[in-house]
């Protein structure tokens, strides 16, 4: 952003000094060159004038006259070009001389600069004075001129641009502390607050920011309360009947009763745990899929060690974020684990492995079991071997709050596998 | 023969549990709200104190610390929460042990027994022995011929639970419900993976059994293995 705004300072001032300083050196070219024509017609004029006062106090128009009054008023560009075709004075014969002596003056552009051609006045014998302004007095301090204004436009158009970048950093930066304080959100740090700063504009967004993370704060922990309310509002009607039952005589179907509760704590149970394992806790919400998959391995490890089973771990080195708390990614690879235990018999091995995929990190955990019977098992609800599919529900979900799947398939024994994909961890 | 405080808003549970405490030989002693129920425990000076953490008059939290300001009398809390955080916050807060709801009549027995049986040895002095394993209830400290045995909360507590019945087999649902607080819930695999940790930590392995021998098909027994 501040690049861009800087190029287009850039831009707009350059246009602005082009737009000035051209017209401005062309009028100072004018001006020098007229200063000059200005000047040698003055002197021209004076010395046909002086020669008009010779003339007409009797004196003739020969070379020891001219020469005077060209001593007296003229200098060493000017010549006189009497009528007798002599010239006094240091000057080439020019075809304009017989063009003024015809009565009118005027200026010529020559070879080498301009020649200014005045008639003497009263002359009948046609005597002209010349005189010539050499190219290099014609454009007399224009160089300097234009130099100096070149280096003002250049100092102008640098000053802009220093100052844009300073503008551009004071526009940025409140800017990139509300991106800075955007991702620690996202990240569950709902600490993260940024002191409003900038134009009036980006220091209102800074506000509203501030004013949405309040907001989230206040939400979540109106959604934890829910979840520890729903606990009590469900678990106290059940205490009170199960209490109730159990204190009724056995031939009141008490047992079967009894059974029926038992199913129900569970499903209300699970009910809880899922609700308040969704309401989000504070603090980060990203967790090293390698580290918790290394741990949770070993601690499964020794119950595999006793029962004859083979470990196999496949888990690349370095950290592989997840943008799930470490409990909830501990949650759901423990339920993986505790199904390859619950649907296999003793001494089949099994094997996790984590990719690193572009699409995003996965975990794949293979058993050498008699595989799943279907893949319905993951939708909601559906049972494998009596019992419910919701531990992995857990895992189908916390796959899909990163924006990832849960999918069923076959290990290369032909037992069962169970990839949890995550989204990208900056989806 | 033990009197006994209960507060509980909820009329039903009140009244069946009165009912269940009354069966068993207990005065009882009932209450629906904090305030009432304070003023019970100052004037009856009850041997035990069951509290629900859901009062409507006063957090259930605040209540027992009043509780504790004025007499050390043990205290069961009733809560409807079972997360660990919760847990060890009442705990911590001078409740002498816990209930989650939905629980059982079998086990709120089972915890009065041993809160009223503890409170009777006097609590600090819970050690028990079997063979070399000798274990220290209040310190939480285990020692195996003498030798510390570095164990996790939850292997500790269910190495309590086994001494705590040496020689009887504990089903994994006593240890899902005991250490877990699962009663109905919870993986049986949950209670394996432990087992296996403590076999390790105790120098065996389920091929070669000492302390802890598995009765196949009913549970867990810790057994002195030179007796």
């Amino acid at each position: 952003m501040r690049r861009r705004l800087s190029l287009l300072v850039l831009a707009v001032t350059s246009m602005v000094v082009i737009a000035f300083v051209v017209p401005l050196g062309l009028s100072v070219r004018d001006q020098a060159e007229s200063r000059a024509l200005n000047r040698a017609q003055r002197t021209a004029q004076s010395v046909a004038a002086g020669l008009a006062v010779a003339e007409s106090l009797g004196a003739d128009l020969d070379v020891g006259v001219a020469s005077l009054v060209v001593a007296i008023t003229g200098d060493a560009e000017t010549s006189v070009h009497l009528a007798d075709g002599t010239i006094v004075g240091d000057a080439p014969d020019s075809p304009n001389v017989a063009v003024a002596a015809s009565g009118r003056a005027f200026t010529a552009r020559v070879a080498g600069g301009v020649e200014v051609l005045v008639p003497v006045t009263g002359d009948t014998a046609a005597t002209v004075v010349r005189t010539f302004v050499t190219s290099q007095e014609l454009t007399e301090g224009v160089a300097a001129a234009w130099l100096a204004l070149g280096v003002l436009g250049v100092l102008l158009i640098g000053a802009a641009v220093v100052v844009a970048g300073r503008l551009g950093r004071s526009l940025v930066r409140p800017v990139t502390h509300l991106a800075d304080a955007a991702r620690r959100m996202a990240d569950g740090d709902l600490e993260a607050r940024v002191e409003p700063a900038g134009p009036s504009e980006i220091a209102a967004v800074g506000d509203a920011f501030n004013h949405l993370v309040d907001r989230l704060d206040d939400l979540l922990v109106a959604e934890r309360e829910s979840v520890a309310d729903l606990s009590h509002r469900l678990r106290t009607p059940l205490t009170s009947l199960r209490l109730q039952v159990e204190m009724l005589p056995d031939h009141l179907a008490a047992p079967s009763l009894l059974a029926d509760l038992d199913r129900l704590t569970l499903q209300v149970d699970a009910l809880i745990s899922d609700a308040s394992r969704r309401s989000p806790a504070r603090g980060p919400r990203t967790s090293d899929l390698g580290a918790v998959t290394r741990r949770l391995v070993e601690f499964w490890s020794v119950l595999a060690d006793d029962q004859g089973r083979a470990v196999g771990i496949d888990v690349p080195a370095g950290p592989i974020p997840v943008p799930l708390s470490d409990e909830e990614l501990s949650a759901a690879i423990e339920t993986l684990l505790e199904n390859v235990f619950a649907h296999t018999p003793e001494g089949a091995g099994y094997a996790v492995a984590v990719r690193t995929d572009p699409e995003g990190p996965r975990l794949v955990v293979d058993d050498a079991g008699p595989g799943f019977p279907d893949a319905e098992v993951v939708a909601r609800g559906a049972t494998i071997g009596g019992r419910t599919g919701l531990g992995l529900d857990i895992a189908r979900r916390a796959a899909e709050r990163t924006g990832g799947v849960l999918v069923i398939g076959r290990s290369p024994s032909g037992g069962g596998r169970v990839e949890m994909r995550f989204g990208s961890h900056r989806r | 023969m033990a009197t006994i405080v209960l507060v509980e808003d909820d009329h039903t549970i009140r009244e069946t549990v009165a009912r269940f405490l009354a069966g068993l030989g207990h005065h009882v002693v009932t209450s629906g709200r904090a305030l009432e129920g304070l003023e019970q425990v100052v004037s009856e000076s009850p041997d035990l104190v069951l509290l629900d953490l859901g009062l409507p008059d006063l957090d259930g939290t605040e209540l027992l610390k009043m509780i504790r300001a004025v007499t050390a009398i043990p205290v069961i809390v009733i809560t409807a929460r079972g997360d660990d955080g919760d847990v060890v916050h009442h705990l911590d807060a001078g409740a002498d042990d816990y209930l989650v709801k939905p629980f059982t009549t079998a086990q709120l027995g089972a915890r009065i027994r041993a809160v009223l049986r503890r409170s009777e040895d006097g609590a600090s002095a819970e050690r028990l022995t079997v063979g070399e394993l000798a274990l220290d209830a209040p310190a939480r400290e285990a020692t195996l011929a003498g030798s510390r045995l570095d164990l996790s909360p939850k292997e500790f507590d269910l190495l309590l639970l086994l001494a705590r019945r040496a020689g009887e087999v504990v089903t994994k649902r006593d240890m899902l419900a005991e250490v877990w607080r699962e009663p109905y819930g919870g993986s049986d695999r949950t209670v394996d993976v432990h087992l296996s940790w403590l076999r390790r930590k105790l120098g065996e392995s389920a091929a070669e059994p000492r302390y802890l021998r598995t009765v196949f098909g009913v549970g867990v027994k810790l057994v002195d293995p030179d007796a």
